[in-house]
């Protein structure tokens, strides 16, 4: 496995994702502080001239801390998802699996290596841009709840988990590109559909991960609930990781 | 002992058999030539040695063990190199081999030198570039370096040739020409005369199934056709009047600037130049005709479609 690792490491390091994914991390956790402290003065200077006044208000932290959870989820989760699939399915699209399987390498490890540095490399990059957002937060807001965004930080992560999952089994069950982003993206469609029925166990789905993170952060969280969310959420990412090793393991190459 | 060995190996793809009931059987130290068709079965053979795909029934055997597809272990005796090797393109050469290593639980102080050995033996410096900008022969250079880092007893080879120019199909081919006796080969290929230059034994794979196998000192007696070519300083269809005509042979055929005399066992060679002589014919050449791999090849695939 420590092998393995060291070749996907590797792989993360010579094809820049390495750097990609800390740097994208800096980027936004200094502009969406920047973003939710001089919202009024970027929508004043934006509507120059038109006559249309809009105030928000004095941004307060919690703006901040919106806007970066946000950007979490548009924009850097599209960036794993898109990474984490090309990760998974290179190595069978373009030809490269003969000659590693050839060698005596076990297709559980193979795949769990994958998974494992990939996850690594995302949550390294969720603390170098927890520190910056923390530190950019509190220059401009004079206050920062560290221990809140630690957790926020820790939650988005098994949320990370949860979409790596799917893409892995996405990847590891169809035969393109296209197809295993298509499919991620539906599996977690029809996941957060069922966001829609708030009863038994359906209240503790991956989907509510964003509204334990606000709680969180109002001081409002019910740390049971926080539980249950999370466990769920690892045991469906568990089931999605089994699977794919499942089909590997059988899978004519 | 049997370096590999299948027994009754079936796989089929999508209710179609592709490879039915194959019993091969590799002796340890042999070079071993895998003939078919494309499309025969030879990729999907190899395949199921290597546990890249699984078998739907039969045994295969490595060094007299039964291989479990799920059991890596039996791979360190195996170099493979494919038809079409793709690497990882933004490693060097000696990155690629030293990923190698480490999956083999090599000696790390050993390695440096063991890598500077094989890229030597396949003649592929030791550059900077990376091997996204090899070409196809370098590739398969690396192909074989890859495959012999770990010194493995038995090395597989996928049609190794098929997409090299001449230059580099002879390259390739030297290289396993020097490998010979020193492992066991089993080397797939439709080029067939890379066979017969390197190879002790031959399998023919006709769509799945073995149609023939045997040595190749056997396999000259057998299919030795007793085919004489003799050119004289006569017109070749003087030559072939004259023979017909004196009842020496029936089966003359015109071939370039001589005949073809097909020995029938009424007459045999030394009598056939003989009388040749006798009959004033000057004789500029008389040779037997070698029966190549190709003839035996087409005939044996000719006979199972009729």
């Amino acid at each position: 496995m420590k092998k393995l690792l060291k070749y996907d490491f590797y792989y993360l390091q010579k094809t820049s994702k390495f750097i990609i994914f800390p740097v994208l991390l800096v980027l936004l956790a200094i502009m969406s502080p920047l973003t939710a402290r001089y919202l009024n003065e970027i929508l004043a200077f934006t509507l120059e001239g038109t006559g249309i006044v809009i105030d928000l208000g004095i941004p307060t932290v919690f703006e901040s801390y919106s806007q970066y959870i946000g950007n979490l989820y548009e924009l850097y989760l599209y960036v794993i998802i898109f990474v984490a699939i090309g990760m998974f399915i290179n190595d069978k699209t373009k030809g490269l699996l003969p000659l590693i399987i050839s060698k005596p390498i076990s297709r559980t490890k193979y795949i769990l290596s994958k998974f494992i540095s990939l996850n690594v490399l995302i949550l390294i990059s969720l603390f170098v841009g927890y520190f910056v957002f923390d530190y950019y937060t509190f220059f401009l807001f004079d206050e920062i709840d560290m221990l809140g965004m630690f957790y926020v930080t820790l939650l988005y992560f098994v949320y990370i988990i949860y979409v790596t999952s799917i893409a892995l089994f996405s990847a590891t069950h169809t035969k393109s590109y296209i197809l295993s982003v298509v499919t991620t993206l539906g599996i977690m469609l029809l996941i957060g559909a069922l966001k829609l029925w708030q009863v038994g166990i359906l209240k503790y789905i991956p989907g509510y991960l964003i509204n334990n993170m606000i709680e969180l952060l109002m001081d409002i969280a019910d740390t049971k609930v926080i539980i249950y969310n999370v466990l769920l959420t690892l045991g469906i990412s568990s089931v999605f990781i089994i699977l794919s090793i499942l089909k590997f393991r059988k899978q004519d190459i | 002992m049997a370096a590999i060995k299948t027994v009754n190996l079936t796989k089929s793809y999508n209710n179609q058999i592709v490879l039915k009931d194959l019993n091969l059987t590799i002796k340890k130290g042999e070079v071993y030539g895998f003939i078919g068709k494309n499309g025969a079965g030879k990729t999907t053979t190899i395949n199921l040695i290597l546990s890249l795909i699984t078998k739907d029934s039969g045994d295969i055997f490595i060094n007299d063990s039964e291989v479990k597809y799920i059991d890596q272990q039996y791979k360190t005796k195996i170099g493979y190199v494919p038809d079409v090797p793709v690497f990882p393109g933004y490693m060097r050469a000696k990155d690629y081999l030293k990923f190698t290593s480490e999956i083999f639980d090599m000696k790390k102080e050993e390695v440096n030198q063991r890598i500077e050995e094989v890229l030597e033996f396949v003649d592929l410096p030791n550059s900077k570039k990376k091997i996204s900008s090899y070409s196809r022969g370098m590739k398969q250079r690396l192909a074989i370096a890859q495959a012999l880092l770990h010194d493995p007893e038995i090395l597989i080879m996928d049609e190794p040739t098929s997409a090299l120019d001449p230059i580099g199909r002879n390259d390739v081919m030297n290289m396993i020409y020097k490998l010979k006796g020193s492992k066991t080969i089993f080397y797939s290929t439709h080029i067939l005369d890379d066979i017969e230059r390197v190879c002790d034994r031959i399998g023919i794979l006709d769509d799945g199934v073995l149609l023939f196998e045997s040595n190749m000192a056997d396999i000259q007696e057998q299919f030795y056709s007793n085919n004489i070519y003799i050119e004289t300083e006569n017109d070749p269809s003087t030559v072939m009047k004259k023979i017909t005509s004196n009842n020496l042979i029936n089966d003359v055929k015109i071939d370039h600037n001589g005949i073809i005399c097909k020995l029938n066992g009424d007459i045999d060679s030394n009598t056939l130049i003989k009388k040749l002589i006798e009959l004033d014919e000057k004789i500029v050449e008389y040779k037997k005709v070698k029966t190549s791999l190709e003839d035996i090849f087409i005939k044996l695939t000719n006979e199972k479609a009729s």
